[in-house]
């Protein structure tokens, strides 16, 4: 899950990009408007937190912006503005949710996790993939009732192929999801993490949650609906007229219009 | 009177006051004037008859009477009249009304006699005799014995109303007449004269002077002595007659009419009275009807009266009822000039300014709260995100020093915004008393200067070495050391303060010009002296203010959005400026355009 951070108070961002990224996400920060408006703009985000008084473009002329252009990254206001026609203007531009500074960390994670999980279609904090078992809350992972441990990055990927189990998810559109900017740009950083994680969850078992959609990407989902595979197989190379250059390199280029454009086509589709 | 404290009723209450002079001056006006034309009216057509009369008694001719009663009906129908006999009895009557037909005794002083009795002329063939004595002074003695028999049995004439009274009448008047030498005279002794009578003033062919012209307006007749039978007399033995006027109102129908004590002693007599009632109900009726539209007029004017009043009120409704729309979050409402006459239009205007500077008075205090809402709780939501995050797990000593490092930034920058605020708080009580000496304004500019490149450099030197990790932009006011700077005042000028505190605001004003300059802008400082004040102007390049922004630069914490942060500072440097400035009794004011940003300081010398 990738979060963009959009807060001038630079230790605070920092703080929070810390403290975030020890969950797991991966983190862009944007010290003014203008800057983060072009990095959600331009990225895929799984959720976005905004602050409203930032320099050069108001918090809620981003936002409206945003909604305008057809973004609908879930976006959480993190502000100091308490008052009730505040907290109503900034959810009636388009925000998700609004928390009020200061505030708590677990507040903030937990309802950070709540977007993403509206935003998935995915109530349960417990997702279930046959009988791989992800509590997104503790980020505990089990199969078969056999604890796995995994580190962040790999959980990160998990997390993402799970809450879109039973899509083909490509190779960009994980590392839209599961890099910063921060990232090394190393094509063979996702290979290897792929690597370890399905190590990790299929290796030690006789079934094989994880597979590979050749020129398309992975796909994490329970043995018996191979059916489903074509059929995402099918949707996604319809909806993607260019078989996924990247897929093989697996590191994409930073062309985040393009990729951007692409994931939400891909999106579209479902 | 709490109806008083309204302006509606009030207004009301000058209406109907007004209406109500007016129409009182106009009632008294068209009442005077009626009664004052109907009385000559009246006296007119009395003086007519009365003169007729007096004619006809003195021609004495044979026809006279037929002539006297149609002269008689001639009075206007509405004048009731009355005629006497030397008695003051009264032997015709008219009134306005049905004829009054009272059963009274005969020996009662009552008037409208029985018809069906006519005078017998039981006055004893002695009463001639004395008549005929009447020119002798000696007549009044036998008056009053003639009087009673007078009012026992001699006027009985039938007298009623119209035709039958005046027909009567001729009969009486002869006999009233032939009576005339041998009745003694008597008149009653006392009878309040409202106004005029007719009298016929019987004097002596001698002229002995008894009967003498008495009223006023009189008009005297020669008279052959008996009226109507005046060929009998000799001329020089005729009597003159006097003719008087007056108005009596009109007696109840049983009661004898006043009559006027002008009787003379003796003489036949004649009266004709004419009530004053015709003419008081005529009068009373207008009186009436002038109540009564008067009253009229009062509702009318009371309810005209509310009805403007409450017209010539309505805008001040309106303009309650737009006032009363507004609150703390449609403060842009205003009052629609053009709906308002001119006299209300200042009104308006005013209200609307006031509601002007209520607006910016609210906006100014909404974003005060929202601004320093917003310095002072993401410091704090900083610290408290840092120390949580941090507590989340077991870290390293390098881990935990990093942290407690941060916070501990963040705390001081609480700190210097405190401090800011506490000064700001300090200065606006105004407690601290000046320590006022002569500085040197250049010298003091200068020093600012120096101070702020030494602590920039410092400043950008820690910046550079603290912040080398990730982040991409050094944070906080970082030195620039392009700017150029242009201390342009006149050495020689010398003025007193209280040097710290002055220096103070030249550093802030100096760094704000820094901030908001280009990397490679130019400052300039120019000062003038004036009379007894100092103009410094302080002017920047840079992308300038815009327009909308410019009137709360000064306002706590606010900065204009597009440099915010980038410059650092909590936004209170302005703020303090200001503060300083206006303690030392001076001014500060700003102006901005594109490219050119001048702050202007006036000081006293």
């Amino acid at each position: 899950m990738r979060i963009l951070i959009i807060e001038d108070h630079r230790p605070l961002a920092q703080s929070l990009a810390r403290g975030l990224r020890e969950e797991t996400y991966a983190v862009d920060t944007a010290f003014d408007g203008e800057e983060g408006y072009f990095l959600a703009e331009s990225n895929p985000y799984d959720a976005i937190i905004l602050d409203l008084i930032i320099p050069k473009l108001d918090g809620l002329e981003l936002l409206k912006k945003l909604r305008q252009k057809g973004i609908s990254t879930p976006v959480l206001i993190l502000t100091a503005l308490d008052a009730p026609e505040q907290i109503v203007a900034g959810l009636e531009t388009g925000a998700d949710d609004y928390l009020i500074k200061p505030f708590h960390f677990e507040e903030l994670l937990a309802r950070i996790r709540a977007l993403i999980r509206r935003e998935t279609h995915h109530k349960d904090p417990l997702l279930k993939v046959s009988d791989l078992l992800i509590n997104t809350r503790t980020r505990q992972v089990e199969r078969s009732g056999q604890e796995i441990v995994l580190t962040a990055k790999e959980y990160a990927l998990l997390e993402y192929l799970a809450l879109h189990q039973g899509e083909v998810v490509s190779r960009s559109e994980l590392w839209e999801h599961a890099y910063d900017w921060a990232a090394e740009l190393n094509s063979n950083v996702l290979d290897v993490h792929l690597h370890h994680l399905r190590q990790k969850i299929d290796q030690p078992f006789a079934t094989k949650l994880l597979h590979t959609v050749k020129g398309a990407g992975l796909v994490l989902k329970c043995p018996d609906d191979a059916a489903g595979i074509e059929d995402a197989v099918e949707a996604r190379t319809e909806s993607q007229n260019e078989p996924a250059p990247e897929d093989s390199s697996g590191a994409a280029p930073r062309q985040p219009t393009t990729r951007s454009r692409r994931r939400d086509s891909a999106r579209g589709s479902r | 009177m709490k109806i008083l404290k309204s302006l509606r009723w009030k207004l009301t209450l000058w209406f109907v006051l007004l209406l109500t002079a007016i129409f009182l001056v106009l009632g008294i006006f068209v009442y005077s004037s009626h009664r004052q034309a109907l009385y000559e009216k009246f006296d007119a057509g009395l003086h007519l008859t009365a003169l007729s009369i007096s004619n006809f008694l003195a021609q004495g001719e044979d026809n006279s009477l037929a002539w006297l009663k149609s002269k008689l009906n001639s009075i206007e129908p509405a004048t009731s009249f009355f005629i006497y006999d030397p008695a003051g009895k009264i032997i015709l009557r008219r009134p306005p009304g049905p004829a009054p037909e009272p059963a009274v005794a005969p020996g009662s002083a009552s008037l409208p006699e029985p018809s069906s009795e006519p005078e017998p002329s039981p006055a004893s063939p002695s009463v001639p005799a004395s008549l005929s004595a009447a020119v002798s002074p000696s007549a009044p003695a036998s008056l009053s014995s003639l009087s009673q028999a007078k009012n026992e049995q001699s006027v009985r004439a039938e007298l009623s109303a119209g035709e039958k009274s005046i027909d009567s009448l001729e009969q009486r008047l002869a006999e009233l007449l032939g009576d005339y030498r041998t009745k003694q005279l008597s008149g009653p002794a006392s009878y309040t004269i409202k106004l005029k009578a007719i009298v016929k003033d019987h004097t002596d062919r001698a002229d002995t002077g008894h009967h003498a012209a008495t009223g006023p307006d009189t008009a005297t007749v020669p008279r052959t002595d008996t009226g109507l039978h005046s060929d009998r007399v000799p001329a020089e033995s005729r009597p003159s007659y006097r003719v008087l006027f007056y108005y009596l109102p009109l007696p109840p129908e049983d009661e004898v009419p006043a009559v006027p004590r002008f009787l003379p002693e003796e003489g036949v007599y004649l009266a004709l009275v004419k009530s004053s009632l015709p003419l008081d109900e005529d009068l009373e009726a207008l009186r009436r009807l002038l109540i009564i539209s008067g009253l009229f007029l009062l509702a009318l004017s009371t309810a005209g009266g509310l009805f403007l009043s409450s017209w010539a009120l309505r805008p001040v409704h309106q303009i309650t009822t737009t006032l009363r729309e507004i609150s703390g979050s449609n403060l842009d409402i205003r009052i629609k000039e053009e709906n308002f006459d001119r006299e209300l239009i200042p009104l308006v205007e005013q209200l609307n300014a006031a509601l002007d500077r209520l607006q910016l008075a609210f906006e100014r205090e909404r974003r005060f709260t929202a601004d320093s809402s917003h310095e002072l709780r993401t410091p704090l939501a900083a610290m408290i995100n840092e120390l949580e995050v941090s507590i989340r797990k077991p870290r390293s000593a390098e881990d935990y020093q990093q942290t407690i490092s941060e916070v501990l930034a963040t705390a001081q920058e609480m700190e210097n915004i405190l401090e800011d605020l506490l000064l700001l708080a300090r200065m606006e009580a105004g407690q601290k008393s000046l320590d006022l000496r002569p500085v040197n304004l250049r010298h003091m500019i200068d020093e600012s200067w120096n101070r702020l490149q030494n602590e920039g450099q410092g400043e950008a030197a820690t910046k550079s070495g603290a912040s080398a990790s990730s982040e991409s932009k050094a944070m906080g006011q970082s030195f620039p050391p392009g700017i150029k700077f242009y201390n342009e005042i006149d050495p020689a000028i010398v003025i007193r303060a209280d040097s710290n505190q002055l220096r103070r605001a030249w550093l802030n004003l100096l760094k704000n010009a820094i901030n908001y300059n280009e990397p490679d802008g130019e400052i300039r400082i120019r000062a003038d002296r004036q009379d007894d004040k100092v103009v410094v102007t302080v002017s920047n390049t840079g992308p300038g203010i815009p327009p909308d922004k410019l009137p709360f630069i000064f306002d706590r914490f606010y900065r204009a959005s597009h440099y915010y942060s980038e410059a650092g500072g909590a936004g209170l440097g302005l703020s303090i400026a200001k503060a300083i400035i206006e303690l030392y009794g001076g001014t500060i004011r700003a102006s901005s355009q594109p490219g050119l940003t001048t702050f202007e300081i006036t000081l006293p010398l």
